[in-house]
């Protein structure tokens, strides 16, 4: 298990996104917090998806079908 | 005289040690008196007795003449306890004619005990020997028992016997139960012999004697085999000794059903009479009904209810027409071509583009031919070359053939339409709403006759079209540019109104070809996002029209088009339509700079009606670029230029393959099977254009185009499934993160603006999570923050008190 939230690595992305934002101490920590969250809800219906097709293990169909309804319903 | 046999009994052995015994009593038990010499002996006068008396010891004298007393007390009484067998205690038992003498006195001492054995029990011994070897034993027995007197205690004595005896004697005292060998005759002979015995014994009082006795029966009885059990002959009388359990009567199988059937017969008695005997008739007997189940072999199980029950799980997925796979096939090819800005795919949409405008060329060349050229299909034919020439080949089609699609045709179009709603449903919803809107602009009109068999003539060609070879569609292309050219020059004024209202119509149509009516959409939402969309339309336009015609009026449009896309403004359908048309009227060329506006804002108008354009883009792009589409908009209008262009053909690329990919993934509305279909299919073609990016942006980005480190991405995606996570999966969770990331970044932009900040505060975040679903009222943030961040951060977040009125991390 990793014990450090890679602030820096966020931190870089979002200003490559949004270079004229700023972010306050420790925002992305809560970033990464909600991503942990999505990464979460991700493998769930991806494991959920691979029950159905009978596999222990998860494949990538299994996630790209799973994608969409996750990245939509965790939109803003 | 005892029988010889009983040499070794317990008479003989106590007489013995009796003998033995040093000058404690003071009665003297001469040897030479036998059992019943020594029954007699008891009987002796006090006269002898008073003899014996003179010649003991002042303590024995003492005890002699209590004896004396108690005999003179007994003689007077007449045999008072002789039968009786008092068990109240140690009652002295005052049986002159049994004990009589002195020897009462030794009633409680073993020697005493001993005697009176020997007295009672005449013909058992606890021995278990051979009875001719006994009587040897005894004889020597005697012998040493009488020759040798010793000084030693009555405990000791026993084990001085012979040798052999002591075995014997030993096992027979021993409380088992020895086995029983001997022969049933004379067993029973004893057994018959027994109950005298056990009368004679009920007069002695001690219950240890009777239980010596009883082992001795008992080992008497060992002797013979039998099945009867001769003690137990005693046992009423001697409860509290029996330490084993009363034996049970072995309960045969026949009286068990009997007792079984009384039973039931009870209870049926008791409840019905009446049903004893269909219960008879049923089952074998009631008593057997618990083991039959109620079932017999006259009645089969009813399997009919099994057999039929539908065990499926779900029922198996409703798929509509045939022509509807047939359609998604190139429907989908198209579309994902359409799609994806991979330069290998171009020349292909260049093809499928061909395609449409040759398939609308040939409605136009037919409608010519037909020489019906009313101002409704010039316009048409004017629309649609005019939207050939301007974003998007498809809309041209689209409006050629949904013009079409007004009126009736439900056959096919149905089909079309279903593909196309499919189509729809993936864009996005906001799409249908423009066409709903659109539709009732449309029926408005009334060009059906004409208009309806241009369309079916359109369809038919689309069809033959979309099957078609490419050659044809080239062939059919420079018909059509000829055609185009005619048409140019006809060019007539038509009503804004109604050109919108057609173009409104065009676009409504939900029939048509999947890829037109994906593409005008599509195309309106590129539009709509100005750098991506408009560009990435205009290189397709561009190249296209550089193939096919050479076309100056391309190049020419080029410049104008992205200068007027870039400043393209969102106003009512009507107002651009009516500055444009005179332009367009006037002359080809010069309606190509005029046409890419109007193809803008009749693409404008399809996306949204006219008071509400923003809402409709913001719902078009509600999808994947929403936000992106909103914010870009309203900021970057101006700043985009040529930066965000640049920047937006990449990642749009890339973020339009990831949602081709998706998209036809994830339609709500096909049948899984389809959908399988779908994704298989679109997936080869998204791949395809994937790689060129991907690498694209690889060696641009250089490993942070995913940002964060693969490692901690896979840790965590594999804690969190719980199971084996192929690695294939990875790309495609960068890819998904990336897009999360995005949206992210944007949300949490929109955020801070909204509250007039240029940071990004913890508040922002927390809405963003709120408004994500993670948080809820269910489930507060601090929850989640101690379920899920290690322990550093955890202090970081949550403010925690400490002593001294201090809180950590200061506030």
């Amino acid at each position: 298990m990793n014990n450090k939230v890679p602030r820096g690595n966020l931190k870089s992305i979002l200003k490559k996104k949004k270079p004229h934002l700023r972010l306050a101490t420790n925002t992305d920590v809560l970033v990464h917090l909600s991503l942990l969250l999505f990464l979460h809800r991700l493998a769930e219906e991806s494991r959920a998806k691979a029950f159905e097709s009978r596999s222990s293990t998860i494949k990538p169909d299994h996630v790209l079908k799973v994608a969409k309804g996750v990245l939509r319903r965790a939109r803003g | 005289m005892n029988s010889p046999d009983e040499d070794v009994s317990v008479r003989t052995l106590l007489k013995a040690v009796m003998s033995t015994e040093p000058d404690q009593t003071p009665v003297r038990v001469t040897r030479r008196q036998t059992k019943l010499e020594s029954g007699h002996s008891k009987r002796r006068s006090a006269r002898l007795q008073r003899l014996d008396i003179g010649l003991m010891s002042p303590s024995l004298a003492l005890r002699s003449k209590q004896k004396q007393k108690i005999l003179q007390s007994g003689i007077k009484s007449p045999q008072p306890g002789r039968t009786k067998r008092t068990s109240k205690g140690n009652k002295p038992l005052i049986c002159p004619g049994v004990l009589g003498n002195q020897e009462d006195l030794d009633e409680f001492t073993p020697r005493g005990l001993l005697r009176k054995i020997i007295l009672t029990q005449p013909d058992s011994s606890l021995v278990i020997p051979n009875r001719p070897v006994r009587d040897d034993d005894h004889e020597q027995a005697s012998s040493p028992g009488a020759s040798r007197p010793s000084t030693e205690t009555f405990n000791v004595d026993l084990p001085d016997l012979s040798t052999g005896n002591i075995t014997a004697f030993v096992k027979g005292i021993s409380r088992k139960r020895p086995k029983k060998k001997i022969s049933v005759t004379v067993f029973e002979k004893d057994m018959e012999a027994m109950p005298l015995q056990v009368a004679e014994n009920q007069q002695q009082e001690p219950t240890e004697s009777i239980s010596v006795l009883s082992a001795g029966t008992a080992s008497f009885s060992s002797f013979n085999l039998s099945l009867k059990t001769p003690v137990e002959e005693e046992d009423p009388k001697n409860h509290g000794l029996r330490r084993r359990a009363p034996k049970r009567k072995a309960i045969s199988i026949e009286d068990f059903e009997e007792g079984v059937q009384n039973y039931l017969h009870k209870k049926m008695a008791g409840l019905e009479k009446s049903c004893v005997d269909p219960q008879k008739v049923l089952c074998e007997t009631p008593g057997m009904e618990k083991f039959t189940l109620g079932l017999s072999a006259a009645l089969p199980p009813d399997l009919t209810g099994i057999a039929f029950n539908n065990t499926e799980l779900f029922e198996p997925p409703f798929f509509k027409s045939p022509n509807l796979a047939g359609r998604n096939t190139p429907a989908v090819h198209t579309a994902s071509l359409h799609s994806i800005t991979g330069a290998d795919s171009i020349e292909e949409e260049e093809e499928e583009g061909v395609r449409r405008p040759s398939e609308v060329g040939m409605e136009r060349e037919k409608e010519e031919g037909e020489g019906v050229r009313q101002p409704s299909e010039v316009w048409m034919e004017v629309e649609e070359k005019e939207v050939d020439e301007k974003v998007d080949v498809a809309d041209g089609q689209e409006e050629g053939e949904e013009k079409v699609d007004d009126t009736e045709e439900d056959k096919e179009p149905e089909t079309d339409r279903e593909v196309t709603h499919e189509k729809n449903e993936n864009q996005t919803e906001a799409e249908e709403e423009e066409e709903e809107q659109q539709q009732e602009v449309v029926i408005d009109d009334n060009e059906d006759e004409e208009v309806a068999e241009e369309r079916e003539v359109g369809e038919e060609e689309e069809r033959e079209s979309v099957l078609g070879e490419p050659e044809n569609m080239e062939t059919e292309h420079t018909e059509r540019t000829a055609v185009r050219s005619q048409i140019e020059v006809k060019e007539m004024d038509v009503d804004s109104m109604h050109r919108g209202k057609e173009y409104s119509g065009i676009f409504t149509g939900n029939r048509g070809d999947l890829v037109k009516v994906f593409e005008s959409p599509a195309a309106s939402r590129q539009i709509d996002r100005q750098p991506e969309s408009a560009v990435h339309i205009f290189q397709h336009a561009e190249q296209r029209r550089a193939s096919q015609t050479g076309g100056p009026t391309y190049s020419v449009n080029d410049p104008t088009n992205t200068t007027s896309l870039n400043q393209m403004q969102f106003t009512p359908v009507v107002e651009p339509s009516t500055p444009f048309a005179p332009e367009a009227s006037e002359s080809g060329r010069s309606s190509a700079p005029g046409t890419p506006r109007e193809s803008e804002r009749l693409s404008s108008p399809p996306s949204g009606g006219a008071p509400a354009q923003e809402t409709p883009q913001t719902s078009a792009g509600g999808a994947l670029g929403a936000e992106e589409e909103e914010e870009e908009d309203e900021e970057d209008e101006a700043s985009d230029g040529a930066e965000s262009v640049e920047l937006s053909l990449k990642t749009p690329a890339f973020l339009r393959t990831k949602k081709s990919a998706e998209t036809p993934a994830s339609s709500l509305s096909t049948p899984v099977f389809l959908k399988g279909k779908v994704t298989s299919k679109s997936l080869p073609s998204a791949e395809k254009a994937k790689k060129p990016q991907q690498k694209k942006n690889k060696v641009v980005k250089a490993d942070k185009a995913t940002g964060l480190p693969k490692s901690l991405v896979t840790s965590v995606f594999s804690h969190f499934a719980k199971t084996t996570v192929s690695r294939d999966t990875y790309p495609i969770l960068q890819q998904c993160l990336d897009k999360y990331f995005d949206r992210l970044s944007d949300d949490l932009e929109a955020y801070a603006r909204h509250a007039k900040r240029k940071t990004i505060e913890l508040a922002d975040v927390e809405l963003l999570l709120r408004r994500q679903g993670f948080v809820s009222d269910k489930m507060p943030l601090k929850v989640l923050i101690e379920r899920h961040l290690p322990m550093e951060y955890r202090k970081l977040l949550i403010p925690v008190a400490t002593s001294g009125n201090r809180v950590i991390p200061k506030m």
